[in-house]
């Protein structure tokens, strides 16, 4: 117990104290099992009835009427559970982490974790969304696409681009379906294999590099420049008749807006090249500035970053892809369109680079960003850039007073809605590192996420607190990082041997690099460390 | 590159894995620690001599008042160490050199040690740090810890056998080497994980030696020169602080980045491989042998067969080799520095570089570095330092790096 926490014990001599600050978070702890390790052969959730005499008499075994071809020989290799079994397993799992709906969730930086309002919830689970399928007539689900179609014309307002495809699985899905369309345009005015090069810079997201390569992309990173702008002049060197494109996050990973961003695309306009913008972090600039203004020809958006749609752990999110007119034809088949006798599906487009998924996006998520467009309004949006940007300065202002703490480049300038700081000079006068200081973070009920790799910022931390949270949020998420750099100074073994209230402490990450011990399903885990097939 | 039982392996490793086999054959349950002390590290610096290296500089130190601080800070590696290990394990048996070279400061910690070798009669120099590194590592050492700067590491490496494992605890000046702890007490306890860790779970990694020219330094020059590699211990039990990558994500880029070099070699062009450990993974991706501070050239046959044709060349033989046939230059960034030409590589002289560049343009100089190498250098550009200083403005302006598979990275590159 540290001697603020006995401290807070102590005072008063009221049967209930005051409660201390920071918080004395506890991690919850039921060392439960993974499910299938719960799983009991022939237990059940659910027992559907058998069909009624009355309905079997009339049409038969109904089963027999199924096409052969979609029956399982074999059940599939699911745990057995009733529904007890299978709620108290998840509300454990539930109580044992941290979330937005837990915790002042402003570390997961460039993730904008903002709250989803549980109406939308509500609307998603509406069983007119719910319990339609993916293969249904689509004169039986006029509403769901009449809802996309909207949807897709309000992202082409606030992009400024001509159309929208909302079929993407989530963010690097979209950005690897706009590659896909880049490829597909060269391609089409016949310099595809010529142009075999994209250009992106290091503080964009990774995904843009990743999504590029995984196409198939020669994939050229350019550095900041020393003020933290991407370089231009290292945008020239890099042109070429080999450019196909350029894929760039604007405000980057810095909370930094790129004042020349026109420039750059002009540069790789004149090469010959598509500009394509990666818009996860629109959460700063939504009515404020838009894409294709800016001369972009392609852009894409997290709708479950800036769209408040839940990032459900990993998935499903949703991503969308916006294009100006010339790339129309390559967009994702089918696109919606309207006739009079309805929206149908059209999927009569030869130049289409196909399908990303299928059918025709993460409806429920879609319902959702719907939903929170409409309530706000495009002043509403507006209200929101501007909220997560005084929210994002008042937080800067507010560390920028702790100890042994710093935001590297355009010092002493404002940034957008994220910042990526430097514990570096804390580092240096304690040993403690910024991994250490997240870790910490943690007995006070919260984290934060440091920086992709490499760390071109020494000891990063990136905090993006959109506009979710209040005031009272962001002091006390300051006074939690202020707490641990005054510990760091006084005490750093106090940090160095956190996590002190976790139930797991520091786990190593060497497997994460190594193939043969990472095991992300069930069936990875029993075949590399159980050895069972 | 990783040595130990749990490898990925993606790459066949170098020495470091058969160094770590041997080192875990031989360990028995009681852990045998080695312990060597500069005892005048770091003594220049706070008297602003820039190091401490060679017996005038630290006459003229003391004088200027300096206190020697590497007997303290080995102390505190050790009290640290004490502080770590289970009360019911035996602790392990401390082979230190005599006096202010190792004994007194385990005295100070409480340890008991086992004094190997004998001192000189006048002052210590580093003759002697590299004579009692080689005594104390023959009687037989888990692990040699030794404390000083980028000089005396550069003893460890010239004495001590390449499969002993080593650790520095920073007391010196010039600390470039990667092989030291980020603090005395970090020492201590990555000392104690290691000693502890079960012999075939011990984990060690490569790691560069490098030290400066002190008398450039001291007129302001940079040169960091590579010195070689000494095998260290690898955290594996607390988080690892992805300020320096993992030893395992680092190996992959390396490797990623041999690949893509190895698959546009073209049979009739010579292959100049400058020095550093990601040059040597290129040669072992080629099947060729690499010197590791060395300039070597290989050729590609017509069937993909690799042939060494020249190792460890100096400027002379390296002009008239690239002179007969068109060649191509590939280095890497010398330690934390970023020199891509003229320190560590001199051998690759300006007429050297001119006479590549003449043939096949700025295709010729191919630049390779792992992303986290180029992150290191902080935003500062890489450094031309040929000795021709209108070849070092010509090379200036942006090089296209190497830094992965199908990966570029644009890159400022100035005259030093």
């Amino acid at each position: 117990m540290s001697s603020t926490e006995k401290a807070a014990t102590q005072s008063a001599g009221l049967p209930v104290g005051p409660k201390p600050r920071p918080r004395r978070y506890h991690q919850a702890s039921w060392d439960e099992p993974i499910i299938f390790e719960l799983s009991v052969t022939g237990a059940r959730g659910v027992l559907p009835p058998p069909p009624e005499p009355g309905v079997t008499a009339l049409v038969g075994d109904p089963a027999a009427e199924l096409p052969a071809g979609i029956g399982r020989a074999e059940l599939p290799a699911l745990p057995e559970l009733s529904q007890l079994h299978v709620v108290r397993h998840f509300d454990r799992l539930s109580q044992e982490t941290l979330g937005v709906d837990l915790n002042i969730d402003i570390g997961q930086g460039t993730c904008t974790m903002k709250y989803s309002p549980k109406v939308n919830d509500q609307l998603a689970r509406d069983p007119r969304v719910a319990d339609t399928h993916p293969l249904q007539d689509p004169c039986t689900v006029q509403g769901t696409l009449e809802m996309m179609w909207r949807l897709e014309r309000m992202l082409a307002e606030i992009s400024g681009m001509d159309r929208v495809c909302l079929q993407p699985a989530a963010g690097s899905s979209a950005i690897w379906t706009n590659v896909a369309m880049i490829r597909a345009w060269h391609e089409s005015r016949g310099d595809g294999d010529q142009r075999d090069e994209v250009i992106t810079t290091i503080f964009s997201h990774p995904s843009n590099a990743a999504a590029a390569k995984v196409a198939g992309y020669r994939v050229i990173t350019l550095y900041p420049d020393s003020d933290g702008y991407p370089d231009i002049d290292a945008l020239r060197a890099a042109v070429s008749e080999r450019t196909a494109a350029l894929l760039i996050t604007n405000p980057e990973d810095t909370g930094i807006f790129n004042p020349r961003i026109e420039e750059f695309v002009g540069i790789v306009h004149e090469a010959g090249g598509l500009a394509s913008y990666d818009q996860a972090n629109a959460n700063g600039i939504l009515g404020i500035t838009r894409a294709r203004d800016a001369g972009f020809d392609l852009c894409h958006f997290n709708i479950h970053k800036t769209f408040s749609a839940p990032h459900a752990c990993g998935g499903p999110g949703a991503g969308a892809v916006a294009v100006s007119a010339a790339l129309v034809p390559f967009l994702p088949r089918p696109t919606i369109e309207r006739a009079e006798s309805g929206l149908y599906l059209d999927h009569d487009r030869p130049l289409s680079i196909g399908k990303v998924r299928p059918w025709y996006g993460v409806t429920p998520n879609l319902v959702r960003a719907y939903a929170w467009i409409m309530n706000l309004g495009a002043e509403g949006l507006r209200q929101v850039a501007e909220t997560a940007v005084l929210n994002n300065n008042y937080l800067l202002q507010k560390v920028l007073e702790i100890r042994g703490v710093s935001a590297p480049y355009a010092v002493g300038r404002r940034r957008i809605e994220q910042v990526r700081y430097s514990w570096e000079e804390l580092a240096h006068d304690t040993g403690v590192h910024s991994e250490d200081i997240g870790v910490r973070a943690a007995d006070f009920g919260t984290h934060y996420w440091t920086s992709h790799h490499p760390y071109v910022v020494p000891e990063p931390m990136t905090l993006e607190p959109t506009e979710s949270y209040s005031r009272e949020d962001l002091d006390e998420y300051a006074g939690i990082l202020a707490e641990v750099a005054r510990e760091a100074y006084q005490d750093p073994n106090a940090v160095l041997t956190a996590p002190h209230r976790s139930t797991i402490h520091r786990t190593s990450q060497e497997s994460l690099d190594d193939p043969a011990q990472w095991a992300i399903t069930w069936r990875a885990y029993r075949r590399k460390h159980l050895g069972k097939s | 590159m990783i040595s130990g039982a749990d490898a990925s392996g993606s790459l066949p490793v170098g020495s470091g894995s058969d160094a770590a086999a041997s080192v875990g054959t031989t360990a028995t349950a009681c852990r045998r620690l080695g312990l060597v002390v500069n005892p005048v590290a770091g003594i220049g610096g706070a008297v602003g001599l820039k190091g401490s290296d060679g017996v005038e500089t630290v006459r003229r130190a003391l004088a200027l008042g300096a206190v020697p601080r590497a007997r303290t800070r080995a102390a505190a590696t050790l009290a640290r160490l004490a502080e770590c290990w289970p009360a019911d394990q035996r602790p392990p048996v401390l082979l230190t050199a005599p006096g202010p070279m190792g004994e007194d400061s385990a005295r100070d910690a409480g340890f008991e040690p086992v004094v190997v070798g004998r001192l000189p009669e006048s002052e210590t120099s580093a003759d002697d740090t590299r004579r009692l590194v080689a005594e104390v590592a023959a009687a037989g050492v888990d692990l040699l810890l030794f404390a000083g700067g980028d000089g005396t590491a550069r003893d460890v490496v010239a004495s001590l056998p390449a499969a002993t494992p080593a650790l520095g605890i920073p007391a010196g000046v010039k600390i470039q080497s990667a092989v030291y702890a980020t603090s005395p007490a970090t020492a201590g306890e990555l000392v104690a994980s290691f000693l502890r860790a079960h012999t075939g779970r011990r984990r060690t990694a490569p790691r560069e030696v490098l030290d400066l020219d002190e008398d450039a330094y001291r007129r302001g020059r940079v040169a960091p020169c590579l010195y070689g590699e000494l095998l260290t211990p690898v955290e594996n039990r607390r988080l690892q602080t992805r300020k320096e990558p993992s030893p395992a994500s680092e190996a992959g880029a390396a490797a990623e980045i041999a690949n893509e070099v190895a698959r546009a070699l073209v049979p009739g062009y010579r292959y100049v491989l400058g020095p550093g450990s990601t040059i040597r993974m290129l040669a072992t991706r080629l099947g060729v042998p690499k010197t590791l501070v060395g300039v070597d050239v290989v050729e590609i046959d017509d069937d993909g067969t690799v042939r060494v044709v020249a190792s460890d060349v100096g400027a002379r033989d390296l002009s008239s080799l690239v002179a007969e046939t068109p060649a191509v230059l590939v280095v890497t960034p010398i330690g934390g520095q970023g020199f891509i030409l003229g320190r560590g590589n001199q051998q690759i002289d300006p007429g050297v570089v001119r006479t590549v560049l003449e043939r096949l343009g700025r295709a010729a100089l191919v630049v390779a570095a792992t992303p986290a190498k180029l992150a290191s250098l902080r935003g500062r550009p890489l450094l031309v330092d040929s000795g021709d200083v209108e070849l070092d403005a010509a090379l200036a302006g942006h090089v296209l790096v190497v830094t992965g598979q199908r990966e570029r990275t644009v890159y400022p590159v100035i005259a030093a």
